[in-house]
């Protein structure tokens, strides 16, 4: 054939029929698309293969329910061990934490405040306790005063303490982000 | 000093596998990367009549030059003091040891692995 | 948890860089669906589409340091499946024109597991799709599917947007013809 997979005979393309799709339907066809009997066919084709998309897109097969759990053994497999934090202790050996674990624990208390949602958790190691650089985005609202994260940092060490048992050296809150709540 | 037998450290293992998931705060023993299955032979276990045998998974011990060192990898709940727990693990398991099995132990060390959240 | 509403992906792709394995677990719970689903159009296989699935999610994992941006998460799975996807198709297939044993191949099957009826027009649309070259229906289904744009499927497939546009067209031309020839 001469023409290309998608050009009709009368010179229009597939392309087009299809963007002129709900045009047509609305009655807004022009001369050509009202009586050329390619556009028609093509048109009609068109809309039986859009009709097969919805359904396809309806169906969410979803697969089977163990992959879930397959997935999380492979990955939880390979969490690193990574970083501990020493814990004070007076018995013979010692008390150790994940880095991650204390991460997770000041998140948790980061989100805990209004209008804040922590990102990273990056925590080190000092003599005494640990130096915290946490990463947080913010509601709109928040972004101008202080207040919330004046509340991050009261949370945050005090989950420290309460929860690990860490103190923190230095505690450093990074806004890099800001998001909108509904409403605003 | 002439002893009758010698406490297998699979038997220790399991001590002190079930000292430390009896100390509240402990949610589970976790073997990470570097666990060690310990095996409970037969022989042990019979050894040592009203013992479950319980997993000791997330728990290594090393007898050398007559110390007795234990390490434990676990989690513990949210809702307690990671530290705490830690501390009473290590007491827990030197004193569960001594009273099972007779043995000192010279250190207890435990690493946390990961603090779980309160259930939702 | 006390937070009602569900994280953003690109809270959550932070987290989980820093080893945050509920982190990930929200977002396998949020993408092994869709991800499922593009695989199993382009394979025609479920058993084969969930390893697939499997190993974009652990390898993603593993790669989650060397991911440019949070944002560019959910682009980096799309471009990991429809890749496997398109290897596996290669490696079934020892010379690129021979196609006519797709009739005796077991994967014809389209649902080998699934009792529901399926409607003849999604029957119809499933074996058309079979037909079509492995890179069009990729394009094709990322875009009627799965909603991305055509420079985001330009990133996943490795070509430009023009050719995005392209290949798109011929598919559908040629689902079309197939569903109710016009031709």
């Amino acid at each position: 054939m001469a023409m290309t997979d998608y050009e009709l005979p009368c010179e229009r393309d597939v392309d087009q029929v299809w963007a002129r799709l709900d045009a047509v339907g609305a009655g807004l066809a022009d001369e050509h698309e009202l009586t050329c009997p390619h556009c028609r066919a093509a048109r009609e084709s068109l809309l039986a293969l859009r009709e097969a998309t919805s359904e396809l897109v309806a169906e969410a097969d979803a697969p089977s329910p163990d992959l879930f759990g397959r997935i999380m053994s492979a990955v939880r497999a390979e969490v690193r061990r990574g970083s501990m934090v020493r814990l004070p202790t007076p018995e013979p050996g010692y008390v150790e934490v994940s880095e991650q674990a204390v991460a997770a624990v000041l998140r948790y208390a980061a989100d805990t405040v209004d209008g804040v949602r922590a990102r990273r958790c990056r925590v080190r190691p000092v003599p005494g306790g640990v130096e915290v650089e946490l990463t947080l985005a913010v509601s709109l609202r928040n972004a101008a005063g202080g207040e919330a994260l004046a509340q991050v940092r009261e949370r945050v060490t005090a989950a420290a303490a309460a929860r690990v048992g860490l103190t923190l050296a230095k505690l450093d809150l990074i806004v890099d982000d800001v998001y909108g709540e509904p409403g605003e | 000093m002439s002893v009758d037998y010698v406490v297998a450290d699979p038997v220790i293992a399991s001590v002190a596998a079930r000292a430390a998931i009896s100390t509240p705060g402990v949610v589970r023993l976790e073997p990470g990367l570097r666990g060690l299955v310990t095996a409970w032979t037969r022989a042990a276990r019979q050894r040592w009549k009203g013992l479950d045998p319980a997993p000791a998974d997330g728990v290594r011990v090393r007898t050398a030059d007559g110390r007795v060192t234990v390490h434990v990898d676990l989690v513990t709940a949210a809702a307690d003091q990671a530290a705490a727990v830690g501390r009473a693990v290590q007491r827990a398991v030197t004193r569960f040891v001594a009273e099972q099995t007779g043995l000192v132990v010279d250190e207890v060390s435990v690493s946390i692995m990961d603090i779980e959240p309160v259930a939702r | 948890m006390t937070t009602t509403t569900p994280l953003d992906d690109v809270t959550l792709v932070g987290r989980a860089r820093d080893g945050d394995v509920r982190a990930y677990e929200q977002l396998v719970l949020r993408y092994q669906g869709p991800m499922f689903r593009l695989a199993v159009k382009m394979l025609a296989h479920r058993g084969d589409a969930e390893d697939v699935v499997q190993e974009v999610f652990l390898n993603a994992w593993r790669k989650l340091d060397q991911l440019g941006e949070d944002a560019a998460f959910v682009g980096w799975l799309y471009r990991a499946t429809t890749n496997r996807c398109l290897n596996a198709i290669r490696a079934r297939k020892p010379q690129a024109d021979v196609d006519l044993d797709t009739a005796e191949s077991p994967r014809t099957d389209l649902q080998p597991e699934r009792a529901v009826q399926v409607s003849s027009q999604l029957a119809a649309l499933n074996a058309a799709l079979e037909q079509l070259t492995p890179e069009q229906r990729a394009c094709w289904l990322l875009r009627e599917v799965h909603g991305r744009s055509y420079e985001e499927i330009g990133e996943t497939v490795g070509v430009n947007a023009t050719a995005v546009r392209g290949r798109i067209a011929r598919a559908r031309a040629q689902l079309a013809e197939v569903m109710k020839p016009w031709r």
